[in-house]
């Protein structure tokens, strides 16, 4: 496939990006304890997410993912508020809903609510992707789900619903082999989870998904075909979660929000992993290509660096959100 | 206010659930089909008075809001071709169109989710689940997608129809469970029940036109029950609780069916010498605390009924609400009527002795008047009157 030089220089940029970003949350949730909840890093699982917002267009919609690094990297949303959205601290108003100095808010700003748990985000999608279907918009939906999501009733129900009226959905499978603990083979019936597309008739695809360009190919191809109206459609990509779980916080007593200690695989499992991680062979494969030198390379570490620098800053000026204050404007 | 009865049928459907509707009494001071006290129903405001019923009243309001604003759909199980599985929505496709009004697969998640994605992209959802009880199938959906997000989006014009209550059929429990207690412990949901057609098509209307999440709690029992609606438009505004019929001895307050039953626990009371103020709810949330407050400050003697199971239902809410901001009007100790802590036989036999009756209302009332109560001034403070 001959995808533009642009666009591949994009997603390894924001892949890079998201790489340093993850450090940076490790190092901010050390010095400043700001952090609330657990941090849920996700590291190894890029390439989807690059690959998806390196296809879509402005209008389309992407949802049912969990606000990550990966993605807020990928759609390229100012990283000083990401930032400061996660450490408690109250974000300037020129600042909200994805704003920034370089651009304002994104046309498409869809507030659609959503619940904590997995797979009713899917539900909420249907909705907006069946809403476009009745204004007659071109709109294409991206509903993003893992592994463990997959045996939740309610993804079943959206992937049905979407089969009967042909809803225009491209759902992806981010299958980084575990749920928390649970390992796929534990939680699913079948090798692989794109096989439960056609029970719910549509088309479905398993890529290696730590495959750059192998992803963005799958995707763009299922984009378009949802476009033209061959849709829904499942992609599903197989990666690995190289990060643990989730890294401690430091508020509240224990819970979900401990550090992850790993104790359902062995270190040489994810030792392994790591080399067939995404960002070194899309590295190499550039470099191969010809698309980047080792120069670009150094300087695209670089600006990510700086890019995050800034962002931390930005984000450790910025006061507090004040309980009170959120209350008072939370209150029905 | 014209006590003429305005050419209503003389009979009136008496079912199991008792007589319908209150207003002005008659020459024996009873409270009958006559319309409400409150309501300013003159000869002069309204062109055409017609005696509908519930479920045709709810109809009227959905044909009406779907005329006037093109972005409200309707959806849910068998509300197409069938028409709801009770007839609520006849002729809503035929008028309509299959693109506004849509039979769902059973997928009440998804029912339920899609709607907030649907309001994001500027549509009205009105969601119809098949019986309040399927709520258990999508309560993450309407409780904590629906129920929790107003501040990160404001805009969610979503009516949630919740066909619930008792229609003396002998269902099971599913499908006669009255859920609303669960849901107002939301904090962003609204919940409505109205008791009577008027009301039915005002709230709907209100909810329809609103902006936030709504439950509309309508009584399957109450589908057939009839009452005077004009057809002029008009709206109900949530909040605001009806005074059905006044009176200075006791308070019954309740809402939805159990409303009727009030009004008939009164009429006993009142050919016993004690005047009743019953008072209709119709929105649980945002409740009309003041009405009720005002009620208790007048009587001091409060009764919260409803059909719903007594823990943790809504008249523990009202209850705790008149302690706090009453206490010192209160006579007597608050009682509920309701259904016993108990399951539901699924016989048509068993399920009149479950649920309260006028006469368990009118026992419950006068174990509050009979009994001396110890007062304030007894107890060695004073009373705030």
């Amino acid at each position: 496939m001959d995808i533009p030089r642009e666009k591949l220089i994009k997603m390894y940029e924001s892949i890079v990006l998201s790489r340093h970003l993850q450090k940076k949350i490790l190092e901010l949730n050390e010095t400043t304890k700001d952090f609330s909840g657990g941090i849920h890093l996700r590291v190894g699982e890029e390439a989807p997410a690059a690959a998806i917002y390196a296809t879509i267009l402005e209008d389309d919609y992407v949802g049912g993912h969990l606000g990550g690094e990966n993605f807020a990297c990928s759609k390229g949303v100012p990283l000083g508020p990401f930032l400061a959205n996660m450490m408690g601290r109250q974000v300037p108003v020129e600042n909200r809903d994805g704003a920034g100095k370089a651009r304002p808010a994104p046309k498409v700003a869809l507030k659609a609510p959503t619940s904590g748990a997995l797979g009713d985000a899917q539900c909420s999608n249907m909705g907006i992707a069946f809403a476009a279907k009745l204004s007659g918009l071109q709109r294409v939906v991206v509903s993003v789900f893992g592994d463990g999501t997959a045996a939740r009733g309610p993804l079943h129900e959206c992937m049905n619903l979407a089969g009967l009226w042909k809803l225009p959905v491209v759902f992806v499978c981010i299958n980084n082999q575990y749920g928390i603990s649970t390992r796929v083979s534990q939680s699913c019936t079948t090798e692989n989870i794109a096989e439960r597309a056609t029970a719910y008739g549509m088309s479905g695809l398993t890529v290696d998904g730590n495959d750059v360009l192998a992803c963005y190919e799958a995707i763009f191809d299922a984009v378009k075909l949802t476009r033209a109206g061959e849709c829904p459609r499942m992609v599903e990509a197989k990666t690995y979660r190289l990060s643990p779980h989730c890294y401690k916080t430091y508020h509240g007593e224990q819970g979900y929000y401990e550090a992850d200690p790993e104790p359902y695989r062995t270190k040489e499992e994810v030792e392994l992993a790591w080399q067939a991680e995404p960002l070194g062979r899309y590295r190499e494969t550039l470099l191969g290509m010809g698309v980047l030198t080792q120069a670009d390379v150094e300087r695209c570490d670089l600006e990510a660096k700086t890019k995050v620098e800034e962002a931390a800053s930005f984000a450790i000026r910025l006061p507090y959100v004040d309980s009170a204050n959120w209350l008072a404007n939370a209150s029905a | 206010m014209s006590t003429q009865p305005i050419g209503w049928p003389t009979h009136q459907r008496e079912g199991w659930l008792g007589r319908l509707e209150a207003g002005n009494p008659n020459e024996r001071g009873e409270y009958g089909d006559t319309p409400c006290l409150n309501e300013t129903m003159t000869l002069e405001r309204r062109a055409t008075v017609r005696q509908i019923e519930y479920r045709d009243a709810i109809n009227e309001a959905m044909a009406e809001e779907m005329e006037r604003d093109p972005k409200v759909i309707l959806y849910g199980l068998d509300v197409g071709a069938l028409g709801g599985l009770h007839g609520v929505t006849r002729g809503l496709l035929d008028r309509f169109g299959k693109t506004r009004v849509m039979d769902m697969p059973i997928s009440e998640e998804v029912i339920a989710g899609m709607s907030g994605g649907m309001a994001a992209s500027g549509y009205r959802p009105i969601v119809e689940l098949m019986f309040a009880g399927l709520i258990g199938s999508c309560f993450s959906q309407l409780f904590y997608t629906l129920g929790f997000h107003k501040d990160a989006c404001p805009n969610l014009p979503i009516v949630v129809r919740l066909p619930m209550g008792s229609e003396g059929g002998g269902d099971n429990a599913l499908h006669v469970h009255c859920p609303e207690s669960l849901l107002m412990h939301a904090p962003y949901l609204k919940v409505v029940a109205p008791s009577n057609p008027y009301d039915a098509k005002g709230l709907l209307k209100t909810a329809i036109r609103g902006n936030s999440p709504v439950m509309f709690m309508e009584h399957k029992g109450l589908y057939h029950s009839t009452g005077p609606v004009p057809s002029e438009e008009y709206l109900v505004p949530f909040g605001e609780a009806l005074v059905k019929r006044p009176g200075n001895d006791v308070t019954l307050v309740s809402y939805s069916a159990m409303v009727s039953k009030c009004v008939s626990a009164a009429d006993t009371l009142h050919r016993e010498g004690i005047e009743a103020e019953v008072i209709d709810l119709r929105t649980l949330v945002p409740l009309d605390e003041q009405t009720i407050i005002n009620s208790v400050k007048k009587t001091g003697r409060l009764v919260i009924v409803h059909e719903a199971m007594g823990r943790s239902g809504p008249a523990a809410e009202i209850a705790c609400v008149v302690a706090e901001k009453g206490f010192g009007y209160l006579r007597a100790p608050i009682r509920r009527v309701t259904a016993p802590n108990s399951g539901v036989r699924p016989d048509f036999r068993v399920e009149k002795g479950r649920l309260p009756q006028a006469k368990d209302i009118h026992s419950a009332a006068m174990s509050l008047i009979a009994k001396d109560w110890p007062q304030a001034t007894d107890r060695g403070f004073e009373r705030i009157r």
